[in-house]
């Protein structure tokens, strides 16, 4: 046998990949034989082994370790065991060599000769040379059993390594995903944990993950899938039967993952695949539904119902008006079974039905035609011809379970909202049926259409409203066990329907405030007395009549205020939300009050704000909680009418007291929100007064100031608002500008820290970082001097009160535009370049006269400042460079001095 | 530059001879054309500053009023200078200050050559070439560190 040849062919083979059994058959038949040793295999292969190409080393490798595999123990000397053992171990290192190397290493391991020293070497050479995460998965799990033969077959070994081993393994494992090692893996575990002591590495093998960033939840691994799945129409075909097979399995998460997956591959696949499934997949959610095992799952379910129906029933391509009922729909499979459902002597499970029937129609607008055509004949018809009190209630049961959740931003929610409401009305109209079945239909569905529907009938027949609805809905806001978000809903109608009819405002906020004084869970009471608050500030923006005023603010109001007094009395605490929306009313009332009336309001809180805090020695606590209720009608009634003053007096000195005061007590006020509102009373009020614009200027610096040294965004507008006078080129930009100083700048004792204002950390660099862009910009921006001189006064007298490290920041955006402020003289600039006429040769201008301008020229730089000059150096230079060649020598020294001196000028 | 070790520790000092010329009628003479001559251009160069002394080059006869050669109709200018040793690691910087010097007082007509004496520069070719090649000259001066030092050593010459 020509061994070169063979293993030449048998490299070219693994090449190519073809099957080389025979040339390895061939190989290990000569070997056990005798005919050739394995010493002499390895020379033939010692230019593969040996050579500098990795493929090479590898296919070499490969041979080596092929041959290994398949030779009898007794055919490898126990010499030959030891050179290859290191051999091999060496090769580790040699990454593309790795999946071979080991391959043999495991050849090598089952050997008679094999020796404890043997395996630490690899073992060592394993966990220092090779990163096993970095292979594909057949030599990580090669490596994995390496392990485990060694740790089977040589457990001294793994002792003598001890921690090593435990830390190697670790590093090995970290990070494996795939199942096959991890078989490999965890059965090794337990082996090394009897053989070494792993306390040091307890916590490398037990890696927690719970801080990981990357760690995968099933949620996340199941989308991921899903993307998948859903991911091209091609995949319809198969994923589609084991997804509907899948929904009819026992586990409540498969199903609800087998439904989502299907709703998501709705809307990729091509509706074809669906249809031959339909049935099974209806009578399934059919089952969920009615079962109604697991709400999750129902909802599943309805949402798949309603993604397929949404693509695989669409309008016919060419539209035949009597082809819809002729035609099956995909639809049948539900209307059909709802159809004997509504037909059947009882109606069991209508909200099912109901159910079911709103997700079909739910998909599209064509569907929802569809179902109404269908079944709200069905009911109408027997609604009118039964006359048995259950089944009445019953249809109209289904009927609020098809009715509600069409979600308004579809694009046929209103065509679906026109034909319910018509539908509605209809079982509404007198005589088809009773008050009190209406008041049934209508009141467990407080939900938006319902709500709308409502309102619509209270502007039609509000006296059915007020007389059958209205108490229905007081009455379930005060039951035992009502849930918050119910309660939440029946104020949203009571107000959406108070807004409305205005003729229901008194009656409904009455009846509320009612309910609060006497039986509402404390619990609800913010959310009512906020509801008053809404439905108040609506009736007042609409210009209602005053007696409508004067009657919610004396006999709804007042007893309201007598129980929170009397809480308080009883020591209990108000909570703060609820005087607050209190107070609120309290002052939207007051300032739509006439004078008397106010008067009466303020010498009634001002009593009993002497009663409850001032005289009682040592308020209580309980009393304290009461207290924003003062502060907000001194807000209402104080603050705005000190504004109103100082815009309206022309005493400098009131005026300039008003502003200080104001600006305290913003700048003093703790609550943002309060602050808020404080500015927007004080703004509206002084805008409305109709008074000179220059105080106005000076108020809103002075609420910037207030503002901006407690770092409130609010403060911000006020800047901008000067702005805008800057750049509209007001009368008062001037004033504006010069203004930015009451902003920052010092002041003797309005919001100063000696007088404990409100003074936030760092509020200068935030002034600064927000204001300089919109300086710059502006600035840029404008197009006339005036304008970008006012911008320049506001930008000194920002620059002025910042602390240098301030300034540092954004330097090199003020010092340009600080610089274009500065202009040179012209007249100096130009007088220089009279001086260059003097060089130019001609009669006039003799020697004498050439250098007399010349020695004035070399003068110039040692008087003047670069800034003054700059414009006109380059001019300068370059004449002087021409005179350099003057004809005359003299002049030319001269001209020599002089550009050396406008050459050298302003460089240092 | 930071000389801790000077190259030249303690050169020979010459005395300097006046070279003030007279103004003459025809200096005024606006009719008459002066052109440049040898004087004046040596002139130019011979307070330049030494960089390691305080000393001129006209001082330490590194400039000679006999090394200049001005041929103002062809409008060149040759200058010859002569290191104080042969191994004079200055001579580059000496002939830079003397191109820049020129390079800012004459004409711009004019073609300047600097170059170092024959035999008194041990790589004098090297010293030659390298004044001469007007994109090293270009170069150097683009280095704010060097050209400070020449305008230091032609501070004395303006």
């Amino acid at each position: 046998m020509d061994l070169q040849r063979v293993v030449d062919a048998y490299v070219i083979g693994i090449g190519e990949s073809q099957d080389n059994t025979e040339l390895l058959n061939k190989l290990v038949t000569h070997i056990s034989a005798g005919d050739t040793s394995l010493l002499e295999l390895v020379q033939a292969l010692g230019d593969h082994l040996a050579s500098d190409e990795a493929t090479r080393r590898s296919r070499g490798t490969h041979i080596l370790s092929d041959v290994l595999g398949e030779l009898p123990a007794a055919a490898v000397p126990a010499r030959a065991t030891t050179m290859l053992t290191q051999f091999f171990c060496a090769r580790l290192g040699d990454a593309t060599c790795v999946p071979q190397t080991l391959r043999a290493l495991m050849a090598l391991l089952r050997l008679p000769a094999f020796t404890s020293q043997y395996a630490i070497d690899v073992v060592s050479a394993l966990f220092k040379e090779v990163h096993v995460q970095s292979f594909q998965q057949s030599t990580r799990s090669t490596a994995y059993s390496l392990l485990q033969t060694v740790v089977d077959g040589y457990p001294k070994a793994v002792q003598s390594i001890g921690d090593d081993f435990v830390l190697g393994f670790a590093q090995a494992l970290d990070g494996e995903k795939d199942p096959r090692s991890l078989m490999v893996a965890f059965e090794l575990v337990p082996r090394i944990i009897e053989l070494v002591d792993i306390e040091k590495y307890a916590e490398d093998l037990f890696d927690n993950r719970d801080g990981d960033p990357s760690a995968i939840s099933p949620e996340a691994l199941k989308r991921a899938l899903r993307a998948c799945i859903a991911g091209s129409p091609y995949f319809g075909e198969l994923a589609v039967k084991p997804l509907v097979s899948k929904t009819t399995a026992t586990s409540v998460s498969a199903k609800i993952d087998a439904y989502e997956t299907l709703a998501a591959g709705a809307r990729v696949y091509e509706p074809s695949v669906f249809l031959p499934r339909m049935e099974a997949l209806v009578d399934q959610i059919r089952e969920e539904v009615f079962m109604a095992a697991d709400e999750d799952v129902v909802r599943a379910a309805l949402g798949t119902l309603e993604a397929v129906y949404a693509v695989i029933s669409v309008p016919p391509a060419s539209a035949k008006p009597c082809a819809m009922e002729e035609d099956a729909t995909p639809l049948d499979y539900i209307l059909k079974e709802a159809s004997i459902q509504l037909t059947a002597d009882e109606i069991k499970n209508p909200e099912e039905v109901g159910r079911i029937l709103r997700a079909a129609a739910k998909s599209s607008s064509y569907n929802c035609a569809i179902v109404t055509d269908a079944i709200l004949p069905v009911i109408a018809e027997r609604l009118s011809s039964t006359e048995v009190l259950t089944v009445r209630r019953q249809l109209i049961d289904v009927l609020n379970h098809v009715l509600p959740p069409v979600p308004l931003d579809k694009e046929y929610s209103v065509l679906h909202m026109v034909r319910l409401k018509g539908i509605t009305l209809l079982v509404l109209l007198p005589g088809l049926l009773t008050d009190n079945e209406a008041a049934v239909a209508l009141t467990p569905n407080v939900n938006k259409e319902a709500t709308h529907l409502l309102v619509q009938l209270s502007l039609a027949r509000h006296e059915l409203v007020s007389k059958v609805v209205l108490p229905k809905l007081i009455e379930a806001l005060t039951a035992d066990t009502v849930a918050a978000s119910k309660v939440a809903r029946l104020l949203d109608v009571l107000g959406a329907v108070a807004v409305a009819s205005r003729s229901l405002v008194a009656t409904i906020v009455t009846s509320i405030c009612e309910v609060l004084i006497t039986g509402l869970q404390p619990a609800f009471r913010v959310a009512a007395m906020t509801t008053v608050r809404k439905i108040i500030d609506a009736t007042l923006a609409a210009k209602s009549d005053p007696e409508l005023v004067t009657h919610l603010a004396a006999s709804v109001m007042q007893p309201v205020a007598q129980w929170m007094l009397q809480l308080v009395g009883q020591q209990e605490s108000v909570p703060l939300p609820l005087v607050v929306e209190f107070a609120k009313c309290e002052v939207a009332l007051f300032s739509n009050l006439d004078a008397a009336a106010q008067e009466k309001t303020g010498e009634y809180w001002f009593d009993t704000y002497r009663s409850v805090i001032v005289d009682a020695s040592n308020a209580q606590a309980e009393a304290k909680s009461l207290l924003p209720l003062w502060r907000f009608l001194i807000v209402a009634a104080f603050l705005g009418d000190l504004s109103h003053a100082a815009l309206a007096t022309e005493n400098a000195i009131q005026r300039d007291a008003c502003f200080e005061i104001i600006s305290s007590v913003v700048n003093k006020t703790k609550d943002a929100k309060v602050r808020a509102q404080l500015v927007q009373t004080v703004l509206d009020k002084a805008v409305s007064a109709d008074s000179p614009a220059d105080p106005l200027v000076l108020l809103h610096q002075w609420i910037a100031r207030a503002l901006v040294t407690c770092n409130d965004r609010l403060g911000y507008d006020s800047v901008r608002w000067l702005f805008g006078l800057i750049d509209a080129k007001s009368e008062l930009s001037t004033q504006a500008a010069e203004g930015f100083s009451v902003i920052l700048g010092d002041h003797d004792w309005s919001v100063t820290k000696p007088t404990h204002g409100v003074f936030r950390l760092l509020f200068k660099q935030r002034f600064y970082a927000t204001v300089l862009p919109e300086i710059t910009a502006r600035f840029n921006a404008a197009t006339d001097d005036v304008t970008k001189a006012a911008f320049l006064v506001v930008l000194t007298n920002v620059i002025r009160h910042m602390p240098k490290s301030v300034l540092m920041n954004g330097i090199e955006t003020v010092v340009p535009l600080l610089l274009s402020a500065v202009r040179p003289d012209p007249r100096r600039a130009e007088l220089c370049l009279w001086m260059l006429d003097a060089l130019q040769k001609s009669e006039a201008n003799t020697v004498d006269v050439r250098r007399a301008a010349l020695e004035t020229l070399a003068l110039v730089p040692e008087k003047y400042d670069i800034g003054v000059l700059h414009s006109v150096r380059h001019t300068i230079l370059k004449v002087l460079t021409k005179t350099r060649d003057d004809h005359k020598r003299l002049v030319r020294l001269d001209a020599v001095r002089g550009y050396n001196k406008w050459l050298n000028f302003g460089d240092v | 530059m930071n000389i801790t070790q000077k190259i030249n520790d303690a050169p020979l000092v010459y005395e300097v001879e006046s070279l003030e010329r007279r103004i003459q009628a025809t200096d005024l003479d606006d009719s008459h054309a002066d052109p440049i001559d040898r004087d004046e251009v040596y002139e130019l160069i011979r307070n330049i500053n030494d960089p390691e002394h305080p000393l001129t080059l006209e001082q330490l006869h590194v400039t000679n009023r006999e090394h200049v050669f001005v041929a103002d109709s062809a409008s060149h200018v040759l200058v010859e200078f002569t290191p104080t040793i042969p191994h004079c690691s200055m001579a580059t910087l000496i002939g830079l200050c003397i191109r820049v010097r020129l390079l800012r007082s004459l004409p711009e007509r004019f073609k300047v050559d600097i170059r170092v004496r024959s035999g008194t520069h041990q790589s004098e070719a090297q010293v030659n070439k390298q004044l001469n090649d007007k994109e090293r000259v270009a170069a150097a001066l683009e280095n704010t560190y060097l050209l400070d030092v020449v305008n230091q050593c032609l501070a004395t010459a303006a």
